[in-house]
């Protein structure tokens, strides 16, 4: 079996690639695609920390739940991001900035 | 025999479990009556969809009421998934009420923002709102709450771009990214807490003392920053002006207060454990969660205050106003006793009304200024208007803090539970805080006494000589919400009597 170590290791460098993505890419879809990666390093901690309590299936359980709220969030996300392009021809996040203060 | 009645065993309580989920259970057929009635009526659909819809709500308020005068003592049921207090019931009806006003404002403002066809989906989304920030203090599993969170940012999301026009998309991509970066630190938190906790029940964090606490901390601290977003509070604040000053008035009267209670609810609940569990901050060695907390509400009531000091486009600094009342309603939770709850409650309840009040006074001058909703908009206002003038001096008085109204009461008590707190603990934090609170209401008098000193000491503006037509619906509308912000200054403690006997275990 691999050590929890690892996967903990692993999830935390998908979360921190993650949050850098989210936090320098200006583009709103790459930004879309590091928190997609944070959602997955969370799905991973969750998947492993499930070895503790295997019987109870809570981590696995949760895990499926959150794929399917990032789906739904990927969907209004894209949805918004479509129109915020018809409007701004743009989706630079540093353009869609009109309001301000 | 026996054996059967064992496996029709769950079946049973979960029926009787039911029975707590009343309230909500209405809003559901309304939510889906609400939704097909949209597909199906063609004629007179406003009418239609406006009165389901407010039907929903008022037969929702009903069982909320009844289950407030039936619920004795804090329950927990669906295996402990759900818990229900007569404080969370007690939420129920501000929301439904605030739900109500929304719903009112919403048929107002229909052809000026959102085509008639729409309406149905908008009343939806507003009912769906109302569900999730009932449900929402009701967690006691994480999988539950976070459930409920994204329940309610996806809902916000959309109601935020339903005006349809660039600034409302703006605010909603802005209130969209933010969210979800939000949400996706939230749940690596609860991966960390569920890892060291061993259990996906939130009541369980109270035995976390005995465990490696470094990464139980930082768990919690994520999930902290999740609910802050919420709450919009601090670090994670900076999607709300835009988001407020692109969405539609009506939802903004429900998505600044319904969420940010709900949340404030379930922070409640859980700084109860992080106390019963004496879990410490160690990545912060210095803190307890009460500085951390306290500093927090510190930065936000100052910083808010003085940022709305410079707008000059209304909903924008209603927005501000928002987030600092948000930092108010923190200070609140804080004091962790019974007191600090009911005033806490009575603080979430004058500031429902009054947000109720100011987005109605925004609808108002919106007509004058097509679309633009700046401040100017008041100039003159009073000698057309006067018993307008009177009625919005009155209410900003109450955003202030003042005498006679119900927001000095709502100031006034929870100012004096922070203080009562103070000479139980000691602790120096909270003396900051109320002074901190106390100079966030002086700074707050100059941007809120704006509105009245534009209204009764500018000229008209002469190139605009369009008259705000004030129907009598509208006067009628803010002059019964001036009455009971009134009402709750004059006869504070009928309000305040009710919520003492919520809670005697704390």
């Amino acid at each position: 079996m691999i050590p929890f170590a690892h996967i903990l290791i692993l999830s935390a460098v998908l979360f921190a690639i993650g949050l850098a993505l989210v936090v320098v890419r200006k583009n709103a879809i790459i930004v879309l695609m590091g928190i997609e990666l944070m959602l997955n390093a969370g799905n991973l901690n969750l998947v492993a920390f499930n070895q503790k309590n295997p019987e109870l299936l809570e981590g696995h359980l949760f895990a499926l739940v959150v794929m399917m709220i990032a789906a739904i969030e990927a969907a209004v996300a894209l949805a918004i991001i479509l129109k915020v392009y018809k409007l701004f021809q743009s989706v630079n996040l540093d353009e869609i900035n009109e309001m301000k203060g | 025999m026996e054996i059967q009645s064992n496996i029709l065993d769950p079946i049973f309580s979960l029926s009787q479990d039911l029975n707590y989920f009343r309230p909500e259970l209405v809003l559901l057929i309304c939510l889906f009556v609400c939704f097909f009635a949209d597909l199906l009526i063609k004629k007179n659909k406003g009418l239609w969809l406006s009165s389901l819809a407010i039907s929903g709500v008022l037969a929702y308020l009903w069982f909320s009421y009844t289950q407030f005068i039936g619920l004795e003592e804090e329950v927990y049921f669906m295996s402990d998934l759900m818990r229900l207090e007569r404080s969370i019931v007690f939420v129920k009806l501000i929301f439904g009420v605030t739900t109500l006003g929304a719903i009112i404002l919403a048929i107002k403002t229909k052809w000026i923002q959102i085509p008639l066809s729409h309406t149905g989906e908008y009343y939806f989304m507003l009912i769906a709102l109302l569900l999730g920030s009932v449900l929402l203090p009701m967690a006691n599993n994480w999988l539950v709450f976070f459930l409920l969170m994204e329940f309610l940012s996806i809902t916000g999301y959309i109601i935020t771009s339903f005006n349809r026009d660039k600034s409302s998309y703006e605010g909603a991509i802005k209130y969209l990214l933010f969210g979800a970066a939000a949400s996706a630190i939230m749940l690596y938190g609860i991966s960390l807490i569920y890892g060291m906790t061993g259990s996906m029940s939130i009541g369980d964090l109270a035995n976390g003392m005995e465990l490696d606490s470094g990464l139980l901390s930082l768990g919690l601290l994520f999930v902290l920053l999740g609910i802050f977003f919420k709450i919009a509070l601090f670090p994670m604040h900076v999607w709300l002006p835009s988001a407020y000053q692109g969405a539609p008035s009506s939802g903004i009267v429900l998505l600044s207060v319904a969420p940010k209670v709900a949340a404030l609810l379930f922070l409640w609940h859980l700084t109860s454990i992080i106390e019963l569990g004496k879990i410490g901050f160690d990545l912060l060695p210095m803190f307890q969660w009460q500085q951390m907390i306290g500093i927090l509400a510190i930065i936000t009531m100052l910083g808010a205050n003085a940022a709305a000091l410079w707008q000059t486009n209304v909903k924008r600094l209603l927005a501000w106003s928002s987030v600092g009342h948000g930092g108010f309603m923190l200070a609140g939770v804080l004091t962790l006793s019974a007191f600090g709850q009911s005033t806490l409650l009575f603080y979430a309840s004058v500031y429902a009304l009054m947000n109720m009040g100011a987005f109605l006074l925004v609808l108002l001058i919106k007509k004058r200024t097509q679309n633009e909703e700046d401040i100017n908009a008041f100039r003159g206002l009073a000698s057309l208007h006067p018993f307008l003038g009177v009625l919005v001096t009155l209410l900003m008085l109450s955003f202030i803090g003042l005498p006679p109204t119900g927001g000095f009461m709502a100031k006034f008590l929870l100012f004096s539970a922070i203080w009562d707190t103070y000479q139980q603990s000691g602790e120096p934090i909270y003396i900051w805080v109320f002074a901190a609170g106390l100079f966030s209401s002086v700074i707050s008098l100059f941007y809120y006494m704006k509105i009245p000193y534009l209204m009764y000491f500018k000229p008209l503006n002469s190139k605009d000589p369009k008259l705000v037509s004030l129907k009598s619906l509208d006067y009628l509308m803010m002059f019964l919400i001036v009455v009971a912000l009134m009402v709750l200054f004059f006869k504070a403690n009928w309000l305040m009597n009710i919520l003492n006997s919520l809670n005697f275990a704390l």
